[in-house]
């Protein structure tokens, strides 16, 4: 029954990704300006940080998949991607006290991390062949904005949703 | 203190990593089939999409409707100006139709399906990849409605979008022309007023710019800003008179052996709510192109 929630939860995220995210019209802030929902990494590093790391884990490469056949050309690339990053990023985050501020922090890092390593692989394999400094100066940032301004909104309900989630189950 | 990579870790790296470059390999050898259960995944997640997407076009359809009102006078000024040749335009068209026809009917032509006449499924719009990097959308017709691979797919005004890639029962996939993978395979040309035909192709997308790059130009050919940039048809996967753009700005290539252009493409491709997907009639036999 806690599965399907978390499911649900993170399959809705992965539906406004595509569908209602594209109908905001971004281009009118910039005109080069590439900004980019990573809303199911968000709600992952999350259940990672407050559920427990095994789920996030679970979650990112289901999800992943998801991505890399609806979203994406070529399979693998996000489920590898965003596993490796919720990783990472929970590993930073045992050395760190948990708050608001660091929370928002690592997500940050980790929508970074996340969208180079999709980056390096894509240039690497010949799907995109965007400039490192157009990457950084009109993609990255905008993104880490969008997605922290994200986080900061979602930040107490999702806590307690996953806390009291993983309260009835060990660690 | 925890380590990062212990032994175990560092296996279970390694082993993911050649699985992702096995999958990577696998997907791009595949190319636009799609195996079943890509099919069903698509399809299942298309249904949802759908729901989700209805109510938010809707509303975002209705802020839309909010600006359109605000430019409706300026564009009513414009457009009143651009009236006063239509009526000759019209005259033209007409007798031009006739006339096409008549030299068709000489030559014995008439039951023969030309490059350009096709059939149209309309179909909307959704869902695309968030990231940019992939250019895809989803529209929701498929095989079940007669949606194949490789067909070209426009929107209003004959302006070509980009091309089915992946085909589901219920949903399919289009590659846009913006999308670097599917770019380099469109042959297109520019008519000018007088003059020869000028063929090209459009070899690639610059995001940063925007424009699409029509390459392989003879070095001798005039092409000029403003001048137009449709299919040619001479590939066979597109039929003939797409639009595809007016030119910006001309250089040489790096080689210096032809010249290439820079082109804006017609349709907007970051705001599509309906698309026209279309099929080339099939030839009735005797004449191959």
């Amino acid at each position: 029954m806690k599965q399907s929630k978390i499911f649900i939860l993170l399959f809705f995220l992965f539906l406004i990704q595509g569908t209602v995210m594209p109908l905001i019209p971004f281009y009118s802030v910039g005109n080069n300006v590439q900004i980019i929902s990573e809303f199911v990494l968000v709600a992952l590093l999350m259940l990672a940080f407050f559920g427990s790391l095994s789920w996030g884990l679970k979650y990112a490469i289901l999800f992943g998949f998801l991505i890399d056949i609806v979203y994406a050309s070529v399979l693998g690339v996000y489920a590898f991607s965003l596993t490796l990053t919720v990783y990472l990023v929970y590993s930073i985050s045992k050395w760190v006290n948990m708050n608001t501020a660091m929370t928002v922090l690592l997500v940050a890092v980790g929508v970074c991390m996340q969208q180079f390593e999709v980056y390096v692989i894509y240039l690497m394999i010949g799907v995109t062949d965007q400039q490192l400094g157009f990457f950084f100066q009109f993609r990255l940032l905008p993104t880490v904005c969008l997605n922290a301004v994200f986080t900061m909104l979602i930040y107490y309900p999702f806590r307690r949703f996953f806390e009291r989630l993983s309260d009835g189950i060990e660690k | 203190m925890p380590s990062f990579f212990s032994n175990k870790k560092l296996i279970v790296l390694l082993t993911s990593l050649i699985v992702l470059i096995a999958l990577i390999s696998y997907s791009l050898k595949e190319g636009t089939r799609a195996t079943w259960t890509e099919q069903f995944v698509q399809d299942v997640v298309g249904g949802f999409q759908y729901v989700v997407n209805v109510p938010a076009r809707y509303v975002a359809g209705f802020f839309e409707n909010v600006s359109d009102i605000e430019n409706a006078y300026k564009e009513n000024k414009r457009l009143k100006e651009n009236l006063t040749n239509y009526a000759s335009v019209e005259q033209e068209n007409r007798d031009l139709t006739s006339q096409n026809k008549e030299l068709k009917a000489q030559l014995g032509m008439k039951n023969d399906p030309s490059l350009s006449e096709y059939t149209k499924y309309s179909a909307t719009l959704i869902s695309r990849s968030y990231d940019q990097w992939n250019q895809l959308l989803t529209l929701d017709k498929g095989k079940v409605n007669g949606i194949k691979n490789g067909m070209p797919v426009i929107t209003s005004g004959k302006r070509l979008v980009g091309s089915v890639t992946k085909v589901g029962n219920f949903t399919s996939k289009v590659s846009l022309i913006s999308d670097d993978q599917n770019v380099n395979q469109i042959s297109a040309m520019i008519e000018p007023k007088n003059g020869d035909t000028i063929y090209g192709m459009i070899e690639g997308y610059n995001q940063n710019k925007g424009t699409l790059l029509f390459g392989k130009i003879p070095i001798k050919a005039k092409v000029k800003k403003g001048q137009t940039v449709t299919t040619s048809g001479l590939s066979g996967k597109y039929s003939k008179g797409l639009v595809i753009g007016t030119v910006q700005s001309v250089s040489t290539d790096q080689y210096g052996l032809t010249k290439a252009a820079q082109i804006k493409p017609a349709a907007d491709l970051n705001h599509l709510n309906y698309v026209l997907v279309i099929e080339k009639k099939k030839q009735v036999g005797g004449k191959g192109n």
